[in-house]
C-alpha cells in the first residue's frame, strides 16, 4: 500500500501525543461545528457591528448602533413577549407532559412502546403543515368557531387566531414530545421500591411526589425545560402564522431583519442579545434548581 | 395474649395466581416472627399485606385490635426495611432517617436529638452527612433500620433485610438484630427464605409453603416436630420412610416399612392398624457402632455404610438399611485420632435410634 508510510506517521505522531488522541476521534465533529457553526457565528458578530448598505449588505464601518437601536420599547416589548411565551409555553408543557410521562412510564410494557410511538408520531410530518391545520382549527371560519356556532354556544365567532394564546397553544403542540421524552426516561429509571418506602415512612401521595418523585426525576425535569424553553426563544414559523403582527416574537424580528427588511447588522445584533440572555438564563436556571450536580453536567 | 397484629383468613389473589391462601395468624407484642418459605410460597406478600402496599382480597388485617385492611401504608403505624434498603439516594443518611418525622412535623431540635439517639442505635455515629452511595452494604442496611425505627412503629416488617450481605456480616447482624429488638421491645415479622436465620433469631416461625400456612411453632418445635413432609425437608435434612401400621399399644406403634423393617414409634391415638403413614428421623439422631449391644433403642438394624462425605464438624454417612431404604447419617467426631465413629464404604455397621426421634408426618 502507497500511504502506509502516511499511516505510520499519523500513529507515529499519535503515540507521542497521547494526549491529542481525542482530536484524532473527534475531528469531523470539529470540523462540521467550524464550518458550520463557528464560521457563520463570526460573520454576524462581525455584521454586528457593522454598518447597514443601503440596498442590503453592508458597509465596512464600525458602529455600536445596531446594538443601541435595541433599546427601543418597541423592541423591549418583542423580546419580553418572547420570554413571557416561552416560559409560559414551558410551564404548561410540565403540567401536560409530567403526568402523561408519568403514565407511560408505568403502564404494561406492552403498551409503554405504543404510547411512546404515539408521542413522536407528529414528527413524521412538518411542523409547519401542523401549525398550518392549526389555523384551520382557530380561524374565525374554522372547525372550532364552526363546531361551538353549531352548538348555539356562541353567536359571534371568537377571535383566536393572531393571539398570544394561539402561539402558546401551537408552541405547546409542536414542543410536546421534547417534554415527554426526557421526562419518561427519568421516571422511568424511577426505583418504585422508593416510592413504597416514602409512603411506609408516612408521606401521603402529595407529600411523596413533592419529596421523592420530583427530586429524583430532577434531571428529565431540567433537561424538557431547556429543551422546550430554547427552541420557544427563537421560533418563527409557528408565531408568524398563529401570532402574526399582532404578536411578534424576536424570531420574526430576527426573520424580518434578514428577510425584507434586508438589515444584516440589526438582525445580527438582535440575534447575539438574544444569544446573550438565553445563555445567562440557562445557566441562572440550571444554578437555582439543579444545584451544583447540574452545572457539572452541563459542563 | 397481647396481640400486636392479627390474620384473619386473609387471601391475595393477583389475575389467576393466588399468592396468599386463607392465612390466619395472631402475632404477640414484642414478639421476632418469621415467615418462611421458599420463593413464591407468598410469605412477602404477605407481609406486603400488613405494610398496606396490597389490601387482601378476602380476609381481614388488625394492627393493634384495629382493623386496616384498607388502610394505606401512611395511615398504619407499621413500618419497613426493604429488601434492597430502598434509601433515597438525594438525601443524606440523617435526611434519609428523619425523613418519616418530617412528614409529622416533629421540631427541630427534638429530631436531631431523635436522629443522633437512632444513628447511636445502630452505630452509625457522625455517618448523618454521607450520601446512601457512600455506605457499604452493612451500613446502609443500618441506616434502613433506623429510619424505620425512628418512627416507633407498632410492627416493623422486614423483608430479608440480610439477603444481600455476606455470610460473615449476615451472621453478626443477625445477633444484633435479635439484640436490638429485645432491647427496644417491638414486634418483628422478618421474612427469610433462609431456615437457618429464622432458627437463630425468631421466637416464633411460621413455614409457608404456596401461599398457605404450613406449621407455627417456635424454632424447637418445627425443627424437632415437623406437622409435613415439606415443614421436615425444608427446615433441616430429614429420612423419610413410609409403611403400614401393624398394632398400637398404649405407649408404642409399631410398623412395617415398605422396605420390611420392623419400626416402633411413640404411640399416636389418631392412628388405628393398617394404616399406611409416613415419619421422618433427623439424620444427628442415630447412633452408629461397629458392634451391637451397647444402645438399648427399639430401633436396631444392621446396615452398610454405601457413601462418606467429609463436613469438617461432621462426617455424612449414607447408610442401607434395606434394598429400598437409604438413610442419611450425620455423626460428630467425638475423640481425635482414630476412633470407633470413623467408618469406611463397605462396613457393615449397627445402626439404631430412639422411638420418640420417629415424627410422624400428616402426609
Amino acid at each position: 500500500m502507497e500511504n502506509t508510510g502516511l499511516r505510520k506517521r499519523i500513529l507515529k505522531f499519535f503515540n507521542r501525543h497521547e494526549n491529542l488522541r481525542s482530536f484524532g476521534v473527534l475531528s469531523p465533529c470539529i470540523f462540521w461545528i467550524g464550518i458550520f457553526f463557528l464560521l457563520p457565528l463570526l460573520f454576524m458578530a462581525t455584521y454586528s457591528f457593522l454598518e447597514r448598505g443601503l440596498y442590503g449588505g453592508v458597509n465596512w464601518l464600525f458602529t455600536w448602533e445596531n446594538y443601541t437601536r435595541f433599546v427601543d420599547p418597541l423592541y423591549l416589548k418583542i423580546l419580553l413577549r418572547t420570554f413571557r411565551i416561552s416560559f409560559l409555553t414551558t410551564v404548561i408543557l410540565l403540567i401536560v407532559g409530567y403526568p402523561m410521562a408519568y403514565r407511560i412510564a408505568r403502564a404494561d410494557k406492552r403498551w409503554r412502546n405504543i404510547l411512546l410511538f404515539l408521542v413522536i408520531l407528529p414528527f413524521w410530518t412538518s411542523d409547519l403543515i401542523r401549525t398550518y391545520a392549526w389555523m384551520l382549527i382557530l380561524r374565525d371560519t374554522g372547525l372550532l368557531n364552526g363546531l361551538l356556532k353549531y352548538l348555539h354556544i356562541i353567536r359571534e365567532p371568537l377571535s383566536l387566531l393572531y393571539t398570544e394564546g394561539a402561539i402558546l397553544l401551537g408552541l405547546a403542540y409542536v414542543y410536546l414530545p421534547f417534554m415527554v421524552l426526557p421526562l419518561y426516561a427519568s421516571i422511568e429509571k424511577l426505583d418504585t421500591s422508593l416510592l413504597e418506602a416514602a409512603e411506609d415512612l408516612g408521606a401521603t401521595p402529595f407529600w411523596r411526589f413533592l419529596k421523592v418523585t420530583v427530586p429524583l426525576t430532577k434531571s428529565g425535569i431540567l433537561a424538557g425545560s431547556l429543551l422546550v424553553f430554547i427552541p420557544s426563544v427563537g421560533v418563527f414559523v409557528v408565531s408568524d402564522l398563529l401570532g402574526g403582527a399582532k404578536a411578534m416574537m424576536i424570531g420574526n424580528l430576527v426573520q424580518l431583519q434578514f428577510g425584507p427588511a434586508r438589515n444584516w447588522p440589526f438582525g445580527s445584533a438582535a440575534s447575539f442579545i438574544l444569544m446573550t440572555i438565553v445563555l445567562l438564563a440557562v445557566f441562572g436556571y440550571l444554578k437555582f434548581a439543579g444545584g451544583k450536580e447540574a452545572l457539572e453536567e452541563v459542563r | 395474649m397481647d396481640v400486636s397484629v392479627e390474620l384473619k383468613g386473609v387471601t391475595k389473589r393477583f389475575d389467576e395466581v393466588t399468592a396468599v391462601d386463607n392465612v390466619s395468624l395472631k402475632i404477640r407484642r414484642g414478639e421476632f416472627f418469621s415467615l418462611l418459605g421458599p420463593s413464591g410460597c407468598g410469605k412477602t406478600t404477605t407481609l406486603r399485606l400488613v405494610a398496606g402496599f396490597e389490601h387482601p382480597s378476602e380476609g381481614k388485617i388488625l394492627i393493634n385490635n384495629a382493623d386496616v385492611s384498607n388502610k394505606r401504608p401512611y395511615e398504619r403505624n407499621v413500618n419497613t426495611v426493604f429488601q434492597n434498603y430502598a434509601l433515597f439516594p438525594h438525601l443524606t443518611v440523617a435526611g434519609n432517617i428523619q425523613f418519616g418525622l418530617e412528614r409529622k412535623r416533629t421540631p427541630k431540635d427534638e429530631m436531631l436529638r431523635l436522629v443522633v439517639e437512632a444513628l447511636d442505635l445502630v452505630r452509625l455515629n457522625y455517618m448523618g452527612d454521607r450520601y446512601p452511595h457512600q455506605l457499604s452494604g452493612g451500613q446502609q442496611q443500618r441506616v434502613a433500620l433506623a429510619r424505620a425505627l425512628i418512627l416507633r412503629p407498632e410492627v416493623l416488617l422486614l423483608d430479608e433485610p440480610l439477603g444481600a450481605l455476606d455470610l460473615k456480616l449476615r451472621k453478626e447482624m443477625q445477633l444484633e438484630l435479635k439484640s436490638l429488638q429485645e432491647k427496644i421491645g417491638i414486634t418483628f415479622i422478618y421474612v427469610t427464605h433462609d431456615q437457618e436465620e429464622a432458627l437463630t433469631m425468631s421466637d416464633r416461625i411460621a413455614v409457608m409453603e404456596t401461599g398457605r400456612l404450613a406449621q407455627v411453632g417456635t424454632a424447637e418445635e418445627i425443627y424437632e416436630y415437623p406437622k409435613t413432609r415439606f415443614v421436615a425437608d425444608f427446615i433441616g435434612e430429614s429420612n423419610f420412610f413410609s409403611g403400614k401400621i401393624t398394632a398400637i399399644d398404649d405407649n408404642h406403634l409399631y410398623l412395617i416399612t415398605d422396605g420390611g423393617l420392623k419400626i416402633t414409634l411413640p404411640a399416636d391415638k389418631a392412628h388405628t392398624a393398617g394404616q399406611h403413614i409416613n415419619f421422618s428421623v433427623r439424620p444427628e439422631k442415630f447412633r452408629v457402632e461397629p458392634e451391637p449391644g451397647t444402645s438399648d433403642w427399639e430401633n436396631q438394624f444392621i446396615g452398610e455404610i454405601v457413601n462418606k462425605i467429609y463436613l469438617g464438624e461432621s462426617i455424612h454417612y449414607v447408610i442401607a438399611l434395606s434394598a429400598k431404604e437409604n438413610i442419611n447419617v450425620f455423626l460428630k467426631k467425638e475423640r481425635s485420632g482414630p476412633q470407633k465413629t470413623v467408618f469406611s464404604i463397605g462396613d457393615k455397621v449397627h445402626v439404631s435410634w430412639h422411638r420418640d426421634d420417629s415424627v410422624i408426618l400428616v402426609d
